[in-house]
């Protein structure tokens, strides 16, 4: 069924709410279909706290320290960016169960231009200790971060995405505590992504096999601070080659990789491919954007014509 | 009730505790620290706030942050009298020991990581709210720096605890009216501060943050309250308040005390027992 990865995530968090009157919901005047539902059957749990980021985050702290579980919603750049250090101190160094919900991934927001671009936040926040990751994909991946964020009760940055796209992963397959999905499997690239880019790389993935000459393996690494763990080390450690490909300024997950690769000697050279480190200022949808931003599907086949040469 | 004459010997006291450890720890905070001695005390030693010093996450206890985190010493000094830690913690402040500069949530009494202004009245307006939600009758207390109030998120907290009506939520500004390099009315003027809590929808009530009897009888007014707006306590201070050389003096925002200050310094606060 094709639903709006914003009302994947809110249809589940409101029967969860509706079971676990600790749940409570802040939003910094943004909102979503689903979310009507939330304000209409809780409304005392219910809060749009205005445009104030800060404010709404070290709420969010104060509630969660007196016992409630917390969801605070809004704009990436502006849940990320704006309330790095609330998100640090307040949520992540407390380990209190604050849920940031984090809308406009990449180029989301594409005709809103740079200051609504969600291009910094991955790597801004993949800097916070204690803060784990969740980075949906699909409407499967999306529902299950609801609940799980819920029974975890640590500290969370999600993003979610808005707009329709198709199952990624078959939901028995899907494991939340791996924190990785293996889209495809038995190459010996490893192509590893985040976020909802990977339906791109899905539509390139003849074209970039028939580049390489050879199978690729598809990673999306949904929690990208699980990264150090061993089940992916071990897809690492026997990789020929490895890329990375995400809809994010450098220092994201390509870093990440880079990190574990170098510390752990691991032979395979590393190829990261992301947004360019510059202002997109280009007017139009989604994908216009991911064409300027050399992030769509051809682009990226074209970055794996040359696999061995690091120096692009 | 402790009465004025007993608090105000406890205060000298833990002025005297505030200077050995800055003084033992080399330097430290100290101007902001003797501003909210009295205010401390008035709160902690007069049990206005509830606690339990045996088990500091009592889930019944009043929350007290402690937003202006530079003053951190002020409130360790408090809880080792009460007997959070042992007193010994405050000769070890910056070497290694339980206490540094800046209070942090290992600390037992303390209650949130501080030290970043700007953060202690929207995690405190949280608390107030689900103290609301849940139908509990404990209060939530911010302390802050006046200079602190500078920062945009105290404000966007002073807009959501009034709309909200977080009645059991009482801000106090530490009034000395002196951040680091001077006047806060030279620098950055916050005059009239009153009115401004005022237009924001705060119940505003001015107090000498030196005058113990004045101190209790506004909490007194503040725990007293079931409904309305939040409290906004501002307490006129003196930074340094109990050292002359010290007092109305920006350079002793921070600063380090070589043995001569420290000998004259102690002489005036009444020593009776004798150096360091």
């Amino acid at each position: 069924m094709n639903v709006d990865m914003r009302d994947a995530f809110f249809e589940r968090l409101v029967q969860v709410a509706k079971d676990d009157a600790r749940i409570v919901f802040l939003s910094a005047d943004h909102g979503a279909f689903a979310l009507q539902e939330f304000e209409k059957s809780m409304p005392e749990r219910y809060i749009n706290i205005g445009i104030s980021e800060q404010n709404m985050i070290g709420v969010a702290a104060g509630l969660a320290a007196s016992g409630k579980i917390v969801f605070a919603y809004g704009i990436s750049p502006f849940v990320s960016l704006r309330v790095m250090e609330q998100l640090t101190l307040d949520v992540a160094a407390m380990q209190l169960p604050v849920n940031v919900v984090s809308v406009g991934a990449g180029f989301t927001y594409s005709t809103d231009g740079p200051t609504h671009h969600g291009l910094q936040d991955l790597p801004a926040v993949l800097t916070i200790p204690g803060l784990a990751i969740l980075n949906s994909s699909d409407p499967v991946n999306t529902r299950v971060f609801a609940e799980h964020v819920v029974d975890s009760r640590q500290p969370h940055y999600i993003r979610i995405e808005k707009g329709v796209f198709p199952t990624l992963e078959l939901a028995e397959n899907f494991d939340v505590e791996k924190g990785f999905s293996v889209a495809r499997s038995g190459g010996s690239v490893l192509l590893i992504s985040t976020g909802s880019i990977v339906h791109e790389i899905v539509r390139a993935l003849p074209e970039i096999e028939e580049s390489l000459g050879d199978r690729v393996t598809l990673i999306d690494l949904f929690a990208p601070c699980k990264a150090g763990e061993e089940p992916l080390r071990a897809y690492l450690r026997e990789a020929t080659a490895v890329y990375t490909v995400e809809e994010s300024y450098a220092r994201g997950i390509a870093s990440v990789m880079g990190e574990i690769i170098a510390s752990n000697g691991f032979r395979a050279p590393l190829k990261a491919i992301h947004a360019a480190p510059s202002y997109h200022y280009a007017s139009g949808d989604r994908d216009h954007l991911r064409k300027t931003g050399h992030l769509d599907a051809n682009s990226i086949v074209a970055r794996f014509r040359a696999p061995h040469d690091l120096s692009r | 009730m402790t009465d004025s004459i007993e608090l105000q010997e406890t205060a000298r006291r833990i002025r005297i505790d505030i200077l050995r450890a800055i003084h033992k720890a080399g330097k430290g905070h100290i101007g902001g620290a003797y501003s909210i001695v009295d205010i401390l005390v008035s709160l902690f030693h007069a049990r206005v706030l509830a606690f339990d010093v045996k088990n500091p996450s009592w889930d019944g206890r009043d929350r007290f942050l402690l937003s202006k985190g530079h003053a951190g010493i002020a409130l360790y000094a408090v809880l080792a009298d009460l007997g959070f830690f042992p007193r010994d913690e405050l000769h070890r402040l910056n070497q290694g020991g339980l206490l540094g500069e800046h209070p942090d949530p290992r600390i037992p009494g303390v209650e949130f990581i501080s030290g970043s202004l700007g953060h202690g009245l929207p995690v405190g307006s949280g608390m107030a709210l689900a103290d609301r939600m849940d139908g509990k009758d404990r209060k939530t207390v911010v302390l802050m720096g006046d200079g602190e109030c500078y920062e945009g998120s105290v404000w966007e907290a002073a807009l959501f605890a009034a709309h909200h009506g977080l009645h059991n939520l009482c801000a106090i500004v530490d009034r000395n009216g002196l951040i680091t390099h001077g006047s806060t009315e030279d620098i950055n003027r916050l005059e009239p501060f009153a009115d401004k809590w005022l237009a924001f929808g705060w119940d505003v009530r001015l107090v000498d943050a030196h005058d113990l009897s004045a101190l209790g009888e506004t909490w007194r007014y503040h725990f007293a309250k079931t409904g309305g707006r939040p409290t906004m306590v501002i307490a006129r201070s003196v930074k340094g308040k109990g050292v002359s050389f010290m007092q109305n003096e920006a350079k002793w925002h921070h600063g380090a005390i070589d043995h001569a200050r420290f000998i004259s310094a102690m002489a005036e606060l009444g020593n009776r027992s004798g150096g360091a």
